[in-house]
């Protein structure tokens, strides 16, 4: 059972998600690996944009557990490009 | 003859509204798997079983909780507020800030506030340097956290404060320590160290809640 401000949450998150996805298909892109970027991004930006000024909710700040993951994630694949690239021009 | 009666709990109440999650968490499996069988599709049914089970997650580990109806907490409330006040209705309240909490002065009698219990896990808003800062925060509780009310608005001055709440999620037939207007009174009170009055009216279909900090002269 979710609140109201939980379900605008999980309803941004959710669009978001399958509407990137749905891009990345018709421009015909579509890897799991851009799929997570995009979800990765709608994350943090959804939570950076519903997130209450002046008070801290207690469901939000578990959030910060998937957020995380997804950065370590995020940051590997970096990583693993950045230096697919720089072996590559050797 | 004993009888035994029994709802809920039967197993199509293991799937269903109440327990979104695992419908979620059973859609992603089911398209991850087939997406291991329908090689032709397979990324596009990993990314949409991902998300069904991050979903799942979500609401799982993160929005963790059950709700209640807003239809029911108001005939909660509302009973509640008319026993209490059923030897001598009071319509007058001060929430007076004493050493570890505030007490509700109703009439001639003393109450525990129901914002008391409402706040008790936010620290912050024990120390207040003015009514202003104070009341931008106790809006954006009520709003975003306690999710009493669909919309706040507050005008203040250096004494008083002027709090108009659209959508109250608890109805406001009663307003006898109202869980809007007794957070405000609450809030106030706890933050500044003063004594609050707290004035409730309806107005439009708004909750209008007007508090006078009582200076001591």
């Amino acid at each position: 059972m979710t609140t109201a401000r939980q379900r605008q949450f999980l309803f941004g998150q959710i669009g978001w998600t399958l509407g990137g996805v749905g891009i990345l298909a018709s421009v015909e892109s579509l890897t799991l690996e851009y799929a997570f970027i995009v979800s990765f991004v709608g994350l943090v930006v959804i939570t950076a944009l519903t997130t209450p000024i002046h008070t801290t909710v207690e469901w939000r700040t578990r959030l910060r557990w998937p957020l995380l993951v997804g950065t370590v994630v995020f940051v590997a694949l970096v990583g693993l490009r950045t230096f697919g690239k720089f072996i590559r021009s050797l | 003859m004993p009888r035994r009666i029994v709802a809920g709990g039967r197993p199509h109440d293991w799937f269903g509204p109440r327990y979104p999650a695992r419908v979620f968490g059973v859609l992603g499996l089911a398209l991850v798997g087939g997406g291991l069988v329908i090689s032709q599709f397979d990324t596009l049914l990993f990314v949409w079983g991902g998300t069904a089970l991050f979903v799942a997650f979500l609401l799982s580990f993160v929005m963790t909780g059950t709700t209640v109806s807003s239809a029911v907490a108001t005939d909660i409330y509302t009973t509640m507020a008319r026993n209490v006040q059923q030897p001598r209705p009071a319509t007058d309240h001060e929430y007076v800030p004493d050493s570890g909490g505030v007490t509700l002065v109703a009439g001639d009698r003393e109450f525990d506030p129901t914002g008391e219990q409402l706040l008790r896990a936010h620290d912050g808003l024990t120390t207040a340097e003015t009514i202003g800062t104070q009341l931008s925060v106790l809006v954006d509780v009520l709003v975003n956290d306690l999710e009493l009310a669909a919309r706040a608005t507050a005008t203040t001055d250096d004494e008083s404060a002027t709090v108009t709440v659209t959508g109250s999620r608890i109805g406001t037939t009663e307003l006898f320590d109202h869980p809007v207007a007794s957070v405000i009174g609450v809030g106030l009170a706890h933050g500044l160290g003063v004594p609050v009055t707290v004035e409730t009216s309806r107005e439009d279909g708004n909750l209008v809640v007007v508090a006078n900090l009582t200076t001591s002269e």
